[in-house]
C-alpha cells in the first residue's frame, strides 16, 4: 500500500517525497539509465522515481550488498512501470507475466500513443491512449486451424519400408 | 491437359536422347573393338553409356526448350491454358499464407527480403488476400531474439498487426519440412493456398498474385512451381552465376516444361502450393535406419511432389513467370557447402527410386537428382580410367607381322573416333550456352540488358572459360562428397553462409590444397607416363592447380563490382532492377543506416527486445530438476562469464519466463560495466 501511495504521488505531482540519500557510486545512475530505457525522460520524475526505487530497495538488503540493492532497484523500478502500464491498460492483476510483457513490448517498440511519462504524470490516463495500445499488441499467431496431416507410409523394394504412425 | 500431348512430347524426347546417347556409344565401341575389347574398356563403356544418357538428357531438354522459345513459347504452359473452373461467386475468396521457413538466417537481409515482398504486394492492391508466416527455427538465441524484434517493427512500420506473424518452433524436429508441416498442422485449416519462400527468396506482388490467380483457375493443379532467377549479387563468383543463370535457363526451363508438362517438380521455395492436397497426401514419414539414408527426408521437395502426382493431382513449372528470384552462395566454398548438403538430400533418394506404387517418371526424377551428384565421381572414376587406358596403349608394342604374313599389318587408329565422340560430348555440353546465345540476338532489349553484342559475347566467353575451370574442383568436390555419405557420413544442418566474404589465402588453401596437389599430382603422372594424354588433361589439370587463386579472386566484391562497372557478367535485372529488388535495396540501406545490432550478443538488456520475447515465450510447465539446472546456468554465467555457456544453454535460458526475467535484471545490476551487460 505504501507503494501505491508514493507512486500515487509520484503521479499527481511528478516528484518524489523521498528524501534524497547518498548511495554507493554509479548505482543512483544505473537505475536512472534503466528508468531511460523505459522511455521515461522527464528528469524530475526519473530522479524521484529512481529514489523511491532505491530506498524500496535498501529496506529489503543490507548494507554493503551494492549489487543485490541495485537488483532490487531495477525490479522494483520495472514493478512500478509494469503497475502504472497495467492502470493505464485496465488490465487485471494476474501472475502471468505475458499480458503486461507484451504491453510493455507494445509500448517500448513503437514509441507508443501513450509516452511512458503518461503513465506516471495521470492516474487516469485516457481510455483511448490504452485502447490504442491493445491494438497494437503483439499477436504472434493467427488462433489455430488445425488439419490432421498422416504421415504417407512408404513401402520399398531392396529397403526396409517405414510404418504408419499416425 | 490431354493425356496424348504428355504421350507423345515424352516418347519424342526420350527418343532424342537414346538415339544421341547411342550413336555416341556405337562410335566408341567400334573403336574399341577394332583390336579386341579389354576389361578396362567394358569399365569405361559402362561408364561412358551413363554420362553420356545425362548429358543428352539436358542437351535435349535446353535443345527443345530453344525450340519453343523460338516459336514463341509453348501453347501448352500453364499459364496459357484456359481456365479450367469459371470463377464461382460462392467460394469464399481464397486466403494464402505466404510461409518462410527461417534457420539460422541472417534477420536483417531476411527482413529487408520480407518487407520488400511486402510493399510490392501491397503495390498491387491485394494484400489482404494474404498473410505472412514466418516459421522460424532458429536456434541461435540472440538471432532468435532479433527475429522478433524485427517481426514487430515490420508489423508496426505497415500497420500489418495480425497479419504478419511469427512463431520459433521449441523443437526443429524434421528439419524445413517439419517446420512446414507444423504450420500446416496447426493454421493450415486457415488458407487455402501457401506459398512458400526461401530465407533469400524475394517474389513480386504481382508474382504472388498471378500464382493464386493460376490456382484458382486450375483447380486441378497441386502446386505451381515457378523460376526463381539469382539476384543481388556482388561479389565474382556469384556474379557469373548470376549471369549464367539468367541467360542460360530460359531454354532449360521451357524444355523442361515441353516433356514434363503437369508432372513436373518442386524446387523447395517460391511455389505455391494448394493445401488440402498437400495436407492430405504430403506427411512425410521417417525413413527406417540411420542418416545418411534413412531419418529425416532431407529433400523433401521431389518427395512431395511425387507423392501429389501419384494421386492426381497436377504439378505444373511455370515457365514464363517472372518476378520470382533468389540468392546464390557468395564463393565456390559456400557453393560447395551448400552441394553437400543437397547431395545428402538426393542421394537419400536412392531408397524413393525403389518405392512401390511411384511411377516411372517419379523414379527417373530421383534417379535424376542422384544423378546430378554422382555424375561427378562417374566424369572422375572415367578420366582415371582413361589416363589409365591411354598407359596401356603407350607401353603396348605394335606386333606388325603375324604368322607367315609376309606383310605388315599395321595397328588400327580409333584417333578419328574418338576424337569424334570427345568434340560430340563437348559439344552436347557448350550448345545450349550457344542457344541460349542466339536466342538473345532475337530479342534486342533484352540483349541491352546483358550489356550490349559486344560485352555479352565477351561475358559467355567468360563465363565458358570459368566454368571450365571451376568444373574439375566441383568434380571433386562432389565426388569427395559422395564417397563421404556413402560412407555414412552425415553432414548435419549447419545453416547457409549467404553474406559476402571475401576469402583469406588460409581459408582457400584449406579447402583447395588437396585439389591443388591432385592437380599437381595428376599433371605430372600423365606428362611423365602418358605425354599425349597430358595435353587433353590441361584444361581439368588448370582448374586444380589453380583452384586457390581461383577461389581466392572470385569471392571478391571489389573484383565483382569492378566487372560490373565494366558492364561484364551483366543481367537485365541488375542493369534495371525490377521494382521488389529495388525495394529490398532500399530496405538493406536503411537497416545499415539504422545499425544493426552487434552480433553475438544477447540483448536482454533492452527492455523492449526483453519484453517482447517474454510477451511471445508459450506457457509450458518446468519440472524442478530443469529449474536447478538453468539456476546453475545462470551462476556460471555469472561467475565464469557468459562464453563459458553455449548456444544451447544461452536459449534454455532465454526460454524460460523467469529466468529470463532474472537476466534482466542482471544485466542492468552488473557490478563491472557503467553499460548493461549483453550475454
Amino acid at each position: 500500500m505504501n507503494q501505491v501511495r508514493t507512486l500515487e504521488k509520484v503521479a499527481t505531482s511528478g516528484v518524489a517525497e523521498s528524501v534524497s540519500q547518498s548511495w554507493p557510486p554509479g548505482i543512483k545512475e544505473r537505475v536512472v539509465a534503466y528508468l531511460q530505457s523505459l522511455g521515461l525522460s522527464r528528469r524530475d520524475l526519473i530522479e524521484g522515481l529512481a529514489e523511491d526505487c532505491l530506498n524500496r530497495a535498501r529496506r529489503r538488503v543490507g548494507r554493503g550488498a551494492v549489487e543485490e540493492l541495485l537488483k532490487r532497484a531495477i525490479e522494483e523500478a520495472l514493478r512500478r512501470f509494469d503497475h502504472a502500464l497495467a492502470r493505464a491498460m485496465r488490465l487485471s492483476p494476474s501472475k502471468d507475466p505475458h499480458p503486461i510483457a507484451a504491453a510493455r513490448a507494445a509500448l517500448l517498440l513503437t514509441g507508443g500513443p501513450l509516452a511512458a511519462d503518461a503513465l506516471f504524470e495521470n492516474p487516469e490516463p485516457p481510455s483511448e491512449a490504452g485502447e490504442m495500445l491493445r491494438e497494437i499488441l503483439p499477436r504472434s499467431t493467427p488462433p489455430e486451424a488445425p488439419v490432421s496431416m498422416a504421415e504417407q507410409p512408404l513401402r520399398f523394394w531392396l529397403f526396409k519400408s517405414t510404418h504408419q504412425s499416425s | 491437359m490431354p493425356g496424348y500431348v504428355r504421350t507423345l512430347r515424352r516418347t519424342f524426347f526420350f527418343i532424342l536422347v537414346i538415339l544421341t546417347a547411342f550413336a555416341a556409344l556405337a562410335m566408341i565401341t567400334s573403336a574399341f573393338l577394332q583390336n579386341g575389347i579389354t576389361p578396362q574398356e567394358i569399365v569405361l563403356l559402362v561408364l561412358y553409356t551413363l554420362l553420356i544418357l545425362w548429358v543428352s538428357t539436358s542437351f535435349w531438354t535446353a535443345t527443345l526448350g530453344f525450340w519453343c522459345l523460338l516459336r514463341g513459347g509453348d501453347k501448352r504452359s500453364i499459364s496459357r491454358l484456359p481456365p479450367n473452373l469459371p470463377p464461382t461467386s460462392d467460394q469464399e475468396p481464397a486466403l494464402t499464407a505466404l510461409v518462410m521457413p527461417i534457420y539460422n538466417e541472417d534477420p536483417v537481409r531476411v527482413f529487408a527480403g520480407l518487407r520488400a515482398i511486402y510493399q510490392s504486394l501491397r503495390e498491387t492492391g491485394r494484400a489482404d488476400e494474404f498473410e505472412l508466416f514466418i516459421l522460424s527455427d532458429t536456434r541461435d538465441p540472440d538471432t532468435w531474439m532479433q527475429e522478433e524484434v524485427n517481426w514487430y517493427r515490420m508489423c508496426r512500420d505497415f500497420n500489418a498487426h495480425g497479419k504478419i506473424f511469427y512463431r520459433n518452433r521449441e523443437k526443429n524436429i524434421a528439419r524445413k519440412s517439419g517446420n512446414i508441416e507444423d504450420f500446416c498442422r496447426r493454421w493450415g485449416g486457415r488458407y487455402r493456398y501457401m506459398i512458400v519462400l526461401d530465407a533469400d527468396s524475394l517474389m513480386a506482388g504481382e508474382t504472388l498474385a498471378k500464382m493464386v490467380d493460376l490456382m484458382e483457375a486450375h483447380p486441378e493443379v497441386a502446386l505451381i512451381q515457378s523460376p526463381p532467377l539469382p539476384v543481388n549479387h556482388k561479389s565474382l563468383f556469384a556474379r557469373i552465376l548470376q549471369f549464367a543463370s539468367s541467360l542460360y535457363s530460359d531454354v532449360f526451363i521451357a524444355g523442361i516444361n515441353f516433356w514434363q508438362l503437369s508432372d513436373s517438380n518442386y524446387w523447395g521455395h517460391n511455389a505455391i502450393i494448394r493445401m488440402q492436397p498437400f495436407v492430405q497426401h504430403c506427411g512425410l514419414p521417417k525413413l527406417p535406419g540411420r542418416e545418411p539414408f534413412g531419418g529425416e527426408i532431407l529433400s523433401h521437395d521431389f518427395v512431395e511432389a511425387a507423392l501429389l502426382r501419384e494421386a492426381g493431382w497436377e504439378v505444373w513449372l511455370a515457365t514464363d513467370l517472372k518476378g520470382s528470384y533468389e540468392e546464390l552462395p557468395p564463393t565456390l566454398i559456400d557453393y560447395a557447402k551448400r552441394d553437400r548438403r543437397w547431395c545428402q538430400g538426393n542421394l537419400q533418394h536412392l531408397r524413393m527410386v525403389f518405392a512401390r506404387g511411384f511411377s516411372g517418371l517419379s523414379r527417373l526424377y530421383f534417379l535424376m537428382g542422384i544423378m546430378s551428384y554422382l555424375s561427378s565421381p562417374l566424369w572422375f572414376l572415367f578420366l582415371v580410367l582413361t589416363g589409365f587406358e591411354a598407359y596401356v596403349q603407350s607401353q603396348t608394342m605394335p606386333v606388325y607381322f603375324f604368322g607367315d604374313n609376309i606383310f605388315p599389318v599395321w595397328p588400327e587408329s580409333y584417333a578419328v573416333e574418338m576424337t569424334t565422340v570427345l568434340l560430340v560430348t563437348l559439344a552436347m555440353l557448350f550448345l545450349p550456352k550457344l542457344w541460349s546465345f542466339l536466342l538473345l540476338l532475337t530479342r534486342p532489349r533484352m540483349l541491352k540488358g546483358y550489356g550490349g553484342m559486344i560485352r555479352a559475347v565477351l561475358s559467355v566467353f567468360l563465363e565458358s572459360v570459368f566454368s571450365m575451370l571451376t568444373a574439375p574442383i566441383l568434380m571433386l568436390y562432389q565426388s569427395k562428397f559422395v564417397v563421404a555419405i556413402l560412407l555414412r557420413r552425415s553432414v548435419g544442418w549447419p545453416p547457409q553462409n549467404r553474406g559476402d566474404h571475401r576469402l583469406s589465402l588460409k581459408e582457400a588453401t584449406l579447402a583447395h590444397g588437396g585439389q591443388t596437389l591432385t592437380g599437381l599430382g595428376a599433371g605430372w603422372l600423365s606428362y611423365e607416363y602418358v605425354p599425349d594424354f597430358f595435353l587433353w588433361l590441361v584444361p581439368v589439370l588448370a582448374g586444380l592447380v589453380l583452384a586457390v587463386p581461383i577461389s581466392i579472386l572470385s569471392s571478391s566484391t571489389k573484383v565483382g563490382l569492378l566487372a560490373r562497372k565494366l558492364g561484364f557478367f551483366m543481367t537485365p535485372e541488375e542493369n534495371r532492377a525490377p521494382r521488389v529488388v529495388e525495394l529490398l535495396h532500399e530496405n538493406l540501406a536503411k537497416a545499415e543506416q539504422s545499425g544493426a545490432q552487434t552480433e553475438g550478443e544477447l540483448n536482454v538488456a533492452d527492455p523492449g527486445t526483453y519484453s517482447l520475447h517474454l510477451a511471445l515465450l508459450p506457457d509450458r510447465p518446468i519440472k524442478k530438476r530443469q529449474r536447478h539446472q538453468l539456476r546453475a546456468w545462470v551462476y556460471q554465467l555469472v561467475e565464469d562469464g557468459p562464453e563459458t555457456l553455449s548456444a544451447a544453454e544461452k536459449r534454455a535460458l532465454i526460454s524460460d519466463p523467469e529466468t529470463l526475467t532474472r537476466l534482466h535484471t542482471l544485466a542492468w545490476s552488473w557490478k563491472d560495466n557503467d553499460t548493461p551487460q549483453s550475454f
